[in-house]
């Protein structure tokens, strides 16, 4: 019997099992990569007022879905957990810092994208915003990794990072659409597609298990 | 012959019910959640539902588990969380292994 116990991993096993286990979570990030890769060509579509509108409106319906498949699927197949406050609190500070990181960076972004500039070092060259945007995305997305072990979030911080670097060639600037963006969002859907078939097959169910 | 038996069984100071290998698993789960459901232990510790059942009423037998039952969906619901005396049960298991794998 291995009498090291490790507390902090077992915790951490109950976390991405009750958070990050069915790929829902994923999807959803993709799926908002899809619809910030479309920004552009929607704001030709709609006009920039009824573009801010459309745009938290699928937002809106994103998150709605990810709370509605967790919700169903959730506690007839992995159970029902409660941490304690601490953990709790442990995790709103986490998600405040990251819901800051985030809003700065698009924020900048918006700014960056309507003409405003950020006065950056010489050795910034041309991608100014893009780099100091994929530094704090690549930060975020590897102290998450690093935190909750799920390594599939460097990949991500990588992918998205990358996006934003603006890789496309000089002759697809007139595309509307962000398109590493876009592919960077396609890939994180198929990932979690592919998580939440293996989980819908690792976690069967147990209805029919539970003793009256 | 107490010190003898310390000699020879540097586990005897141990609890036994919370060493148990599976007790421990289920212990240890929910040592660092406030609670869970039984298809969440099920799924952590990997014990089928009958062990889990049989090792948690152990575990509440002793005052370290408390279990509620509730009718969810019209479904039974099980939920199992660590008493304080489980708490500190489990820490003074911790403290007392440290001593002995020293």
């Amino acid at each position: 019997m291995n009498a090291q116990i490790d507390l902090k991993q077992t915790e951490r096993n109950s976390f991405k099992l009750a958070t990050y286990a069915d790929g829902i979570n994923d999807i959803s990030l993709g799926l908002t990569m899809i619809l910030l890769s479309l920004y552009p060509f929607t704001r030709e579509v709609f006009g920039v007022g009824f573009n801010i509108l459309f745009f938290f409106a699928v937002l809106g319906t994103i998150i709605w879905l990810q709370v509605k498949f967790k919700s169903r699927l959730g506690p007839d197949r992995i159970g029902v957990v409660n941490f304690g406050q601490k953990a709790q609190k442990r995790m709103k500070i986490a998600v405040l810092i990251t819901s800051l990181l985030v809003l700065s960076t698009a924020g900048t972004w918006y700014l960056s994208s309507q003409g405003y500039s950020l006065s950056t070092p010489m050795w910034m060259g041309l991608y100014g915003f893009d780099i100091l945007i994929s530094l704090v995305i690549l930060g975020i997305f590897s102290s998450m990794a690093y935190a909750l072990e799920l390594t599939r979030f460097y990949f991500y911080g990588l992918l998205l990072s990358f996006a934003f670097l603006d890789l496309v060639p000089a002759s697809l600037q007139d595309v509307a659409v962000q398109i590493p963006m876009g592919i960077a969002g396609l890939v994180i859907v198929a990932v979690g597609i592919g998580l939440l078939v293996r989980f819908l097959e690792k976690y069967p169910a147990a209805e029919q298990l539970e003793e009256n | 012959m107490a010190e003898d038996k310390e000699i020879n069984n540097p586990t005897a100071e141990i609890n036994q019910l919370i060493h148990a290998p599976s007790r421990l698993n289920i212990i240890t789960n929910l040592y660092v959640v406030e609670s869970a459901d039984f298809i969440f232990l099920r799924n952590l510790t990997g014990l089928t539902w009958g062990n889990l059942s049989a090792h948690t009423a152990k575990l509440a037998e002793a005052g370290y588990v408390e279990i509620e039952k509730s009718i969810v969906n019209k479904k039974t619901h099980t939920v199992a969380r660590l008493t304080d005396a489980g708490r500190a049960a489990f820490e003074e298991y911790k403290e007392k292994m440290k001593e002995v794998l020293k």
